[in-house]
Parts: structure tokens; C-alpha cells; sequence
């Protein structure tokens, strides 16, 4: 039950209906029940309704952070207990996330390095599935503890309140990951449902909706030709493609969380803004502060602040930030490219560090036009190096990704064959409308703007929308790149 | 550099006032539906750059909006079924033929056509009034499984209470996304024909954009170019096939559907000509043919005095030779000109055209006698 299905809207609208009639202590029951079953049917395998299990893999860390967060409460001053509570939460947290997701991988590494050296490995004994969102939904419960020991926040004592906050649907399966200190109060606290927010969670919810169904899925037939196969392509085929995927990413999970904030909107909640016109930054560390920004402060926060932050050297700060993204790539999945995608970030955020000096040198323009012209110049070079990232993060192997830079460096021929001018012109002409609109935001400083907008305008563009939706959407529910992390 | 605008930093000024955008969108909605539904050129458009094969439906649908009113045309004939009708009739060489008579001949074949789709089609061509309709059926058209996922783009609500009647609940409930769908295309034909538009207006657009603006002029109705021909691997492969056609849980409700549609003809005052589509003779290797040509051709021609339509069996026509397909179903040039004169000949002796002044003999007798010389 996928947020782009009728399924799902189905699902909203009696929930809603319900929620509209029921007291607050009512509307987190209904919301906890709403969440359980929502997971157990995101989970099921395709010949079945639900998957009743996988609701043990979120209440297990459940009821640990709840206990520990209860003990660090109450060791109180005694800070050693206290943190040796919090350690025993996190790692709790920790056991499971890595089982699930990285056992497959570090038995598989152990098995081929056992064989290198002519031991015979076993078939894998085990063969872990990985359950949908547990990245997501592990990194928001870890928030609870460790914010309860720093003393952010005071513990629950109403475990519903905690299961709802690990469960809440709208971000279960792919974020944003909003620290309890921001949602725990909201569950807790009786939740204005306004008219204005119905408003605005439908503005976001259709906008998240555009964005995954018209621009995302109908760019993923100009990636996965390249991506699946990786080698036989030109460097103009490579480099379209490469810039494709780097749309589709974008608003595959932007789309996924304008939808999942448009749906706690609606339902009176405030969920993270998680993308603030990333492909506007200029270099390494404004890239980070735009895109998943859930995910990148919650990296700051804790780990890359409790590792040292820049409070030590210039080399400690480094290998901060080197080990923060190198965390950060493994985060997203056990495969090699994405531990090179996390090496890349981070050697990206530490040359940026240490160019800066000499990078201020540039003489800055003066003029207004000449402001604007090196903004954009900066902002058209940095893209290049996102989307170099973008074809680490995507390619099914490190050769594969060798083989794509060698089509770009040795077989760039900027002829427009037929296959390249179709794809030329699609990527043009489903990305335009994104352009437009984050320009819009951008000049009008205002991520909302086209919601604030005068309303003839939104009239427009609701009705353009709609018809491109309606004639270019793709149907058929496809899945969210970031449901598989 | 944009704020974080969360959706609270709204100043809440809205909240008093009516969704001005949203109802602003719904009129325009409305207004650029009306204009889609009326517009000439929209469907034009859409009809001229219409792929064979590919694109049939929505040129099918563009057919019947651009259609002129049924006084305009003396005597309407519709040639109707699936892509063996578009690609076996030349209705050009008919309009020449017949024109004279006073008839004018739409060729409405689309590709993949069965019994079902051909009852949902039904409304609509009686709509327009034709005299005749001419429906060259094949094996396929009762005896092949029928792919739910296209039935958005010909659905009709008269096959709602057989959809329910065939499907038990938990495939109801398995296929509502497909009723849903089909239904909403009937709202917005811009939905029904969604695919077909996309690849032609993005097809239309890229070359505009790359080439310029190119005149319109009218797609060929034929898939196959003359003297194109499957080669001999696509025989051979194609040749081992087994069960290619047989009966299944659709194929009961194709022949119901066929029986319905032809007594909706009927009764609108429609003369129904139903001729056995030519297939390669290789063909009958990949089925049970002698079980079922006999329980089609049993089917159809026991129903015909009944319901009151004209057949013309295979084994009343002329043999084609292999050299005249161009694959296991389809004619190339020389079977759709043969096809097309035996059409011409049978429409003559049904009443349509005018007649070259030959005996008053029965139709096929005429057709078999033509092809043996005799």
C-alpha cells in the first residue's frame, strides 16, 4: 500500500473520516492501529494481505527505548549509569539495524575473502530480508533515547505515545526522520485539524504525488537502460542518463516526503522539511543542509558533534566529517557503492573545507547580474560533482561505475542519434516543469510559494498539473527508491 | 537562499477564506474538458498521427468524434473486428469500388479486438447509424486469453453486469483497480487513451523541437509495409507453437459477447456481415483446429438465421496462399487486395454498391467460383 496507489487513498479517507469524530486519546489509538496495519500490509509479500511478524521488528526497539529511556530518568545525576543505559539503547538499536541490513553483506565479504585464500565457504545460512523502512524507523527511535540522556526531553510514560512515534505511518517507510523531541509533544498534545491544514497536507500530498508520478517514474525508463547494463553506451548516453537519475532520486524521494508531510498535515502533525532545493547549493557542505535534511542533521547531531565536530584539529575535523559520511553511505545499504558514495561525500565536504581559503580568494562580482551569473555558474559546476555521486550511488558495481567513466572520458561524441535526442528531449521536457517551479520558490524565497501564490495562478497550475498528470502519469504504483533503504 | 518554510509559517489568512485555486482549477478542469470533448482539431490531431497497430483506439475514438452526421453518408458501412480487418480490407480500394452505389466505408479495425471489446464497441457504432457493418472474426477473436489491462480504452458500462456475473468476488476485488480505471476513462477520454496520447504528443513535441513543425498528413492504416513479410525464423518458431488458441474462462463470454453484439445490431436495423477472417495455413498447427474451427463455425452460423446476420465461412471463400500473409494472422498487399474484392463482391450481393451486373447468385458460390476459374 504505497503512497501513489488508490489503495492508499482509500486508506486515508476513512482514516480521516474517523479521525474527525474521535477525542485525542481516540485519534492515537486509531492513528497506532492505522500504522500497525499500514506496516503489516507495505510488508507483505506480494501472494499475501498482511505480514503480521514484522510488527515484532518495531516493537522490540520499542520497548527498549522505552525502558532505557525510563532508567536514564531515573539514574539522574549519576551520569555514568545514565550512559551506560543510553549505550546499551543504542546498541540494542544497533544489533538489530545491522542484522537485518548489513549481515547478508559481511557474510558474503567474509565468504569471498575465505575463498580468495582457498578455504571452502558454506552456502549462507541464513538469508535475512530486509524489513521496509527499518533504517528510518531505527534512527528515529535512537533520537528518543539519546535526547532523553542529553536532557532534551523527558522520558514518556505512556508507551502508546512511544510506539506511535517508532510506527506513525506517514514516516515509516522512508522519513522524514523526525527526532522524538519534535513528534513525541505532538502525539502527546491534543492536535488543531483545520480546514488550513487539510488544505495544505492535500497541496503537499498532490505536489509529492507529481512529483514521484510524472517526473520520477517517467525518468526511470532514461536510467535503467544504462544503469542496468553499464557498459556499450557513449558518453553522452552515460552522462543524460547519469543527469536523469539525478532528477529522478530527487523527486522519487522528495516526492515520498512532500506526500508523507502533506498526509501528517492533514492529520494536524508537522513533519521535517526534508529537501530545500538541493540541487540550488553551491558546494559540498550547502548541498548537505539541502538534501535529506532529516537524515544530514540527524548525522551532525549524532555522530558527527558527539565524534568531536570541528572543536579539534583540522585533521580530527576531517576524519570527522569522513567518518560521518562514510557512516552516512552505509547507511543507505550494504553494497560497496554506497560506502564509496559515503567516501566520495566525505572527501567532497573535506576538499571543500580545505579549498575554501583559497576558493574566498576569487574576486567576488560586484554587480547585481554578475552576483546572479557566478551564483548559477557555482551552482551548474557543483551539480556536476552531485551527479558523479549519483552514478556511484546507482551502478550495481564499482566496475560498472569504471566502465561508464571510461564512456564519458574516451567515448563523448555529442551526436544527437535518434535514441539520444528521444532521451534529450524527455529528460527536457518532464524536468522543466521542476525547474520552473524551484526557481520560482528560489526568487520568491519561499519552499511554499506556489501554495501562497495568487490563486489565479494556482488555478493555472493545478490545472496543468492535473492534465499532465492525467495524460504522462505513470500508473502502477513503482515503488520509492528509498523504500529499499 | 529560501527559508524552511514548514507548512505552519503559513500566516493562516487562508484558512477564512473559499480554496480560490482549487475551485479556480476545477472550473478550469471543466472548461478544457468541454473544449477536448468538441474540439475538431484536438481529435484531428490525434487521428492523423495515429500509428498503426500501436495507436488504433484513440484513432478509433477520433474516427467516431470526426465522423459527419449519418444523413451525410448515403449508406454507412462499418468494417469492424481487430487488426485482421485494419490490415486485410483496403478500404480505399472499396470506397472506389462501391462509392458509385452511394456507399462510403469506414475501415474501424483495432488491433487485438475480441468478442468482449467488440460488444463494448457496440454502442457506439450503432450510435452512428451505420446501414451495414461488416465483422471479419478470427480464431483469435474467441479463443485467446483476454488481456484485462487494455479494456480502459474500449469500456463500455454494458459489460458491467457481465464482469460481475463472470468473476468471482476475490477477483472482483483482484481487478477493481481495472474497473476504477476504466471507469475514470469514460469521465476523461484524455485518461482512456492515455498511452496512445502520450507517445503521440511527446513523439509530436520531440520533433517539433528538434526538426520543426512538420505538415500533418494521415499514418498509413497498415502496420506492414508492401511486401513486408515475417521471415522464415518467425514461421518456424511460431510453427512449434502449441495451444496457441483455446478455449478458456473467456471464451465463453467472448461467444456470449458476440451473440449480444450481434443481437444489438440487429435490433438497431444494422445488417451484420460476418466473414471468417483468412489465417495462414500454418496456423491451424498451433491448435486443436479441427475441435475448434468446427465449434466456431458451428457457433456462428447456427445463430445466424436466429439473430438474423449473414455469414460467410472460410470454407465458402477462396483459399489464400501463404505468399498473401504477412504473418500468421495477417495479409500483406496482395492477400488485402483479394480480401478486399471478395469484401467488395459480398457487399454487392448483400445490397451495397452497385452491382456489376453479374448473376444473382449466392455470394460465396460466386466468390469460390471466381478463385477455382470455374
Amino acid at each position: 500500500m504505497l503512497f501513489n496507489t488508490l489503495n492508499f487513498v482509500g486508506f486515508l479517507a476513512i482514516l480521516y473520516v474517523l479521525y474527525l469524530v474521535l477525542s485525542h486519546r481516540g485519534r492515537n489509538w486509531l492513528l497506532l492501529a492505522a500504522s500497525l496495519l499500514f506496516y503489516a500490509m507495505i510488508s507483505a509479500p506480494s501472494d499475501a494481505w498482511f505480514n503480521w511478524k514484522v510488527l515484532a521488528l518495531i516493537a522490540v526497539p520499542t520497548i527498549s527505548e522505552y525502558i532505557f529511556a525510563l532508567l536514564i530518568e531515573r539514574a539522574g545525576e549519576n551520569r555514568r549509569r545514565a550512559k551506560l543505559f543510553v549505550t546499551l539503547a543504542v546498541t540494542v538499536n544497533l544489533v538489530i539495524l545491522g542484522f537485518f541490513k548489513y549481515f547478508n553483506f559481511f557474510v558474503a565479504n567474509v565468504f569471498v575473502t575465505l575463498e580468495k585464500f582457498g578455504v571452502a565457504t558454506p552456502d549462507p545460512f541464513l538469508r535475512i530480508a530486509l524489513p521496509v523502512g527499518i533504517s528510518f524507523y531505527i534512527f528515529k527511535l535512537m533520537t528518543y533515547s539519546i535526547d532523553v540522556y542529553r536532557g532534551q526531553m523527558k522520558p514518556t510514560r505512556n508507551f502508546m505515545h512511544l510506539l506511535l512515534y517508532a510506527s506513525f505511518f506517514p514516516n515509516l517507510v522512508a522519513g522524514p526522520i523526525d527526532r522524538a523531541r519534535s513528534l513525541m509533544p505532538q502525539i502527546a498534545q491534543p492536535r488543531p485539524v483545520t480546514l488550513q491544514f487539510f488544505y495544505e497536507g492535500c497541496f503537499l500530498f498532490a505536489w509529492g504525488l507529481f512529483l514521484k508520478a510524472f517526473i520520477a517514474d517517467n525518468l526511470s525508463p532514461l536510467v535503467e537502460p544504462v544503469f542496468g547494463k553499464g557498459t556499450g553506451f557513449t558518453g553522452l548516453e552515460v552522462l543524460l542518463a547519469t543527469y536523469a537519475f539525478a532528477i529522478q532520486i530527487y523527486c522519487d524521494f522528495a516526492g515520498y516526503s512532500h506526500m508523507a508531510r502533506g498526509v501528517g498535515r492533514i492529520l494536524g502533525f508537522d513533519l521535517m522539511v526534508n529537501f530545500n532545493l538541493p540541487y540550488f547549493a553551491t558546494n559540498p557542505s550547502d548541498f548537505w543542509r539541502r538534501w535529506h535534511i532529516s537524515l544530514s542533521t540527524w548525522l551532525r547531531d549524532y555522530l558527527y558533534i558527539p565524534l568531536g565536530g570541528s572543536r579539534g584539529s583540522s585533521l580530527m575535523t576531517n576524519r570527522n566529517l569522513f567518518l560521518t559520511m562514510l557512516l552516512g553511505g552505509l547507511w543507505h545499504g550494504a553494497a560497496w557503492t554506497f560506502i564509496f558514495w559515503g567516501i566520495y561525500q566525505g572527501v567532497l565536504l573535506i576538499a571543500h573545507r580545505m579549498l575554501k581559503p583559497l576558493l574566498d580568494l576569487i574576486p567576488q562580482p560586484s554587480s547585481r547580474v554578475g552576483v546572479q551569473a557566478w551564483y548559477w555558474l557555482r551552482v551548474v559546476v557543483f551539480f556536476q560533482f552531485v551527479c558523479l555521486g549519483w552514478m556511484l550511488f546507482n551502478a550495481s558495481s564499482l566496475s560498472q561505475v569504471e566502465q561508464m567513466l571510461i564512456a564519458l572520458a574516451t567515448n563523448f561524441t555529442p551526436q544527437l542519434t535518434p535514441q539520444v535526442e528521444t532521451t534529450l528531449f524527455r529528460l527536457l521536457f518532464f524536468s522543466l516543469i521542476l525547474v520552473l517551479v524551484q526557481l520560482y520558490q528560489f526568487y520568491k524565497d519561499d519552499l511554499m510559494a506556489i501554495y501562497h501564490a495568487p490563486w489565479g495562478f494556482r488555478a493555472a497550475f493545478y490545472t496543468a498539473c492535473f492534465y499532465l498528470l492525467l495524460l504522462f502519469g505513470v500508473t502502477g504504483a513503482k515503488e520509492f527508491i528509498y523504500k529499499q533503504f | 537562499m529560501p527559508r524552511n518554510s514548514f507548512t505552519s509559517s503559513s500566516d493562516g489568512t487562508v484558512a477564512h477564506k473559499l480554496p480560490l485555486g482549487l475551485i479556480g482549477a476545477i472550473v478550469l478542469t471543466l472548461l478544457t474538458h468541454v473544449w477536448i470533448l468538441n474540439s475538431e482539431s484536438f481529435w484531428r490531431f490525434f487521428q492523423l498521427r495515429a500509428v498503426a497497430a500501436r495507436d488504433d483506439n484513440v484513432r478509433l475514438e477520433a474516427d467516431f468524434r470526426l465522423m459527419p452526421p449519418a444523413e451525410a453518408d448515403p449508406a454507412r458501412v462499418f468494417l469492424v473486428g481487430s487488426s485482421q480487418t485494419r490490415e486485410g480490407i483496403d478500404v480505399g480500394m472499396l470506397n472506389e469500388r462501391l462509392g458509385g452505389g452511394g456507399v462510403k466505408l469506414y475501415n474501424l479495425g483495432i488491433s487485438g479486438a475480441q468478442g468482449l471489446d467488440m460488444l463494448m464497441l457496440a454502442p457506439r457504432l450503432i450510435e452512428h447509424r451505420p446501414a451495414a457493418m461488416v465483422w471479419v472474426p478470427s480464431i483469435h477473436t474467441f479463443y485467446f486469453s483476454y488481456d484485462t489491462s487494455k479494456i480502459k480504452m474500449v469500456f463500455d458500462p454494458v459489460l458491467t453486469p457481465g464482469w460481475v456475473r463472470h468473476h468471482e468476488l476475490a477477483r472482483l476485488w483482484r481487478e477493481r483497480d481495472t474497473l476504477i480505471e476504466a471507469y475514470l476513462g469514460l469521465a476523461f477520454p484524455i485518461y482512456r487513451y492515455r498511452d496512445q496520447m502520450a507517445r503521440i504528443s511527446l513523439a509530436w513535441m520531440q520533433q517539433v523541437a528538434f526538426h520543426g513543425p512538420q505538415p500533418l498528413e494521415p499514418q498509413s492504416l497498415y502496420k506492414f509495409k508492401p511486401g513486408q513479410m515475417r521471415d522464415e525464423r518467425y514461421f518456424a518458431r511460431y510453427g512449434k507453437v502449441k495451444d496457441m488458441f483455446k478455449s478458456d474462462e473467456w471464451t465463453q463470454w467472448h461467444q456470449e459477447s458476440f451473440l449480444d453484439f450481434a443481437r444489438l445490431v440487429s435490433e438497431a436495423g444494422i445488417r451484420l456481415i460476418v466473414i471468417d477472417a483468412p489465417i495462414h495455413p500454418m496456423t491451424r498447427n498451433t491448435y486443436d483446429h479441427q475441435r475448434i474451427d468446427k465449434e466456431l463455425h458451428d457457433l456462428l452460423r447456427e445463430n445466424a438465421e436466429r439473430i438474423g446476420y449473414s455469414y460467410y465461412s472460410a470454407d465458402q471463400l477462396p483459399p489464400f496462399e501463404e505468399a498473401e500473409y504477412a504473418d500468421f494472422l495477417h495479409l500483406n498487399v496482395n492477400g488485402r487486395n483479394r480480401l478486399t474484392g471478395i469484401i467488395a463482391d459480398i457487399l454487392e450481393r448483400e445490397g451495397f454498391g452497385s452491382p456489376k451486373g453479374e448473376s444473382n447468385q449466392d455470394p460465396a458460390a460466386k466468390l469460390v467460383t471466381r478463385q477455382t476459374g470455374s
